[in-house]
């Protein structure tokens, strides 16, 4: 029976090793769990009221919900930028960080999933998007896509994290042949991810700035500066806060990664202007959207 | 990570089996009885899509819902779930020359097909287009919201939309519940029951037609029509999209009638009928008329066919 209660007493341990922290920490949580219980508040009258509390209308009918959705599957698919040299270059300074990348991969991914549930109208239907006991639409739909490389995605970051940190709480180096697959599925995994989010608005006809081919690399290249950006800042806050080491090597390698797809970033988002704007008079539904 | 690396041992080691005995336990406790819920809400939870559901299956929720929409609303539901009538194929016409954009249609279908009064929801907009200025595939040069004190005005001429009840629907395509789909009459419905209001569907509709229930829908007792169709002017509920149907509820029928916004038209733009019966006049129209469709470069291939006569 000690050995079944185990896994509970693991976690209670270190549920116990979380909540211990200095009064700044504390006061961090305080601060996020204020701002969750406003959005727990907020979500409850949305529930209660409808998502008519959004200010969204039938002319705009996705807003602040989807954006941020599509920003944070960026910010996600980003991780990447730390898995290729960490494992696939066995960069050593990265290696040292890569986790924290994946870790900010499910955190994002999270997030994701959470503001597309926020989004729906009859969310306790959710289930209806399932195969079998649902009606999953697929392939046909790229919603459908997109919610199977999304949970795909977290379940894959989510046993590489879990994999490593408990080989490391048992004061094991983790084995890199149970690591080397799941690194291997997961660098295309995270393109996908985006891309597919891509093909979500790609796919629309009616939208004439959205049904442009270049958008998935533009997605994934716009991907690979802001995730990556808001790693280096998320590093330089937790490098002075705490004493975990960051090295600047990473910082400056993660740096130049970034540069080097804002290059391609600014290429494919003025391609894809200049293609648009050329016929922009008679441009169709969107532009009558504001 | 410099905290990783110092290989402290902060939980000891589990095996295998004791973590399957966990999971095990963990989610028989999920299975907590239901209690005392009310039967009717876990029925509507569970109910199944509509083209999955047989017969008796069909008729049971009719009964869950006529009792449902008796303590909402007070009035007496006549739930139908009429079939496509075979060898029919609907098609609508519309002749802008002689249409005065005096909205009576709007109005017409929001009070046949129990659409919300407040939030409104309108299946049809009337668009208000400047005469020999845009062509109308530019619905952003039109006017949505126009509101003189006379209808026609001297220099504008006037285009309703609605569904167009497209061959091939971009809406059906990208529902990730395949809670809209096309019946073999051509009409694109939706099951409001099954609908999780992602929205994609008015995403992909390029002629604006899906509407979304913002808020909670309100109609006033009275003013309820009570001859409904499962699939098309039944009461909806807040979270989930409606849209045009080229009124179900009366075109399926035997005798059959034609859609509210023919039958209110005041000046007879508004044509409808059976696209395969050579005999109708829809088909008149589109042999006789200049027709076109709107948006036709995207192949949406749509049923409503517009053209102006005079």
């Amino acid at each position: 029976m000690t050995d079944f209660l185990q896994p509970l007493k693991n976690f209670v341990i270190t549920l116990k090793f979380i909540t211990k922290g200095g009064k700044w920490y504390y006061a961090w949580l305080a601060f996020l769990a204020f701002f969750i219980v406003i959005g727990v508040g907020a979500y409850i009258r949305q529930i209660d009221q409808g998502l008519i509390l959004t200010n969204m209308r039938d002319q705009v009918s996705w807003g602040f919900y989807i954006s941020n959705f599509t920003f944070l599957v960026g910010v996600a698919a980003a991780a990447v930028l730390l898995v290729i040299p960490a494992y696939l270059y066995n960069f050593k300074p990265i290696k040292e960080i890569v986790l924290l990348g994946e870790m900010l991969a499910i955190a994002a991914i999270i997030m994701c999933l959470l503001f597309v549930v926020s989004d729906m109208g009859r969310p306790e239907r959710g289930w209806h998007i399932l195969p079998i006991i649902g009606a999953m639409n697929f392939p046909a739909s790229l919603l459908a896509w997109d919610v199977i490389v999304l949970n795909g995605y977290l379940a894959i970051n989510s046993i590489a994290v879990f994999y490593v940190l408990y080989r490391l709480s048992m004061g094991k180096e983790y084995k890199m042949s149970v690591l080397w697959p799941i690194v291997i599925i997961s660098i295309p995994w995270a393109i996908s991810i985006h891309t597919v989010t891509a093909f979500l608005y790609n796919g629309l006809s009616s939208r004439p700035f959205w049904n442009a081919s270049i958008l998935a690399p533009r997605f994934i290249a716009s991907a690979l500066c802001s995730g990556p950006a808001l790693m280096i800042i998320l590093f330089q806050i937790v490098r002075r806060v705490s004493k975990m080491e960051i090295s600047d090597t990473a910082i400056f390698k993660i740096a130049e990664l970034i540069a080097y797809a804002m290059g391609i970033n600014l290429n494919t988002c003025t391609s894809d202007y200049t293609a648009t704007t050329t016929w922009l008079p008679g441009c169709g539904w969107p532009l009558s959207l504001t | 990570m410099r905290k990783n690396t110092k290989k402290k041992i902060v939980s000891r080691p589990v095996d295998r089996r004791s973590v399957l005995k966990g999971t095990v336990m963990g989610l028989a406790s999920l299975a907590i009885p239901f209690g005392t819920a009310d039967a009717s809400i876990w029925e509507s939870f569970f109910q199944k899509h509509f083209r999955e559901m047989n017969d008796d299956e069909k008729q049971e929720v009719i009964e869950r819902m006529k009792t449902e929409y008796a303590e909402e609303y007070g009035v007496d539901f006549n739930i139908r779930t009429t079939n496509p009538i075979p060898g029919v194929l609907f098609g609508y016409g519309l002749d802008l020359s002689r249409c005065i954009g005096c909205r009576r249609c709007v109005y017409g279908c929001v009070k046949e097909n129990n659409q919300s009064r407040d939030p409104q929801i309108h299946w049809i907009s009337v668009l208000q287009f400047e005469k020999g200025h845009k062509w109308v595939n530019i619905f952003e040069e039109a006017t949505k919201y126009y509101n003189p004190h006379e209808v026609p005005e001297e220099d504008f001429f006037y285009m309703p939309v609605q569904c167009q009840q497209c061959e091939n629907p971009p809406c059906v395509k990208v529902c990730p519940t395949q809670a809209t789909w096309k019946e073999r009459d051509g009409i694109t419905v939706i099951d409001y029951n099954w609908c999780i209001g992602c929205r994609y569907c008015m995403a992909a509709c390029p002629y604006g037609a899906r509407h979304f229930n913002w808020g909670k829908p309100r109609v006033a007792k009275e003013e309820l029509n009570p001859e409904v169709h499962y699939l098309g002017n039944r009461p909806r509920m807040k979270g989930v999209v409606e849209k045009c149907t080229f009124c179900i509820q009366r075109t399926r029928e035997n005798p059959g009638r034609y859609p509210a916004c023919v039958e209110i038209c005041p000046v007879g733009a508004r044509k409808f009928g059976n696209l395969l019966d050579p005999e109708s006049e829809i088909r008149y129209c589109i042999e006789n008329k200049r027709v076109f469709r709107l948006k036709e470069d995207l192949n949406t291939s749509p049923k409503f066919y517009y053209f102006f006569a005079t």
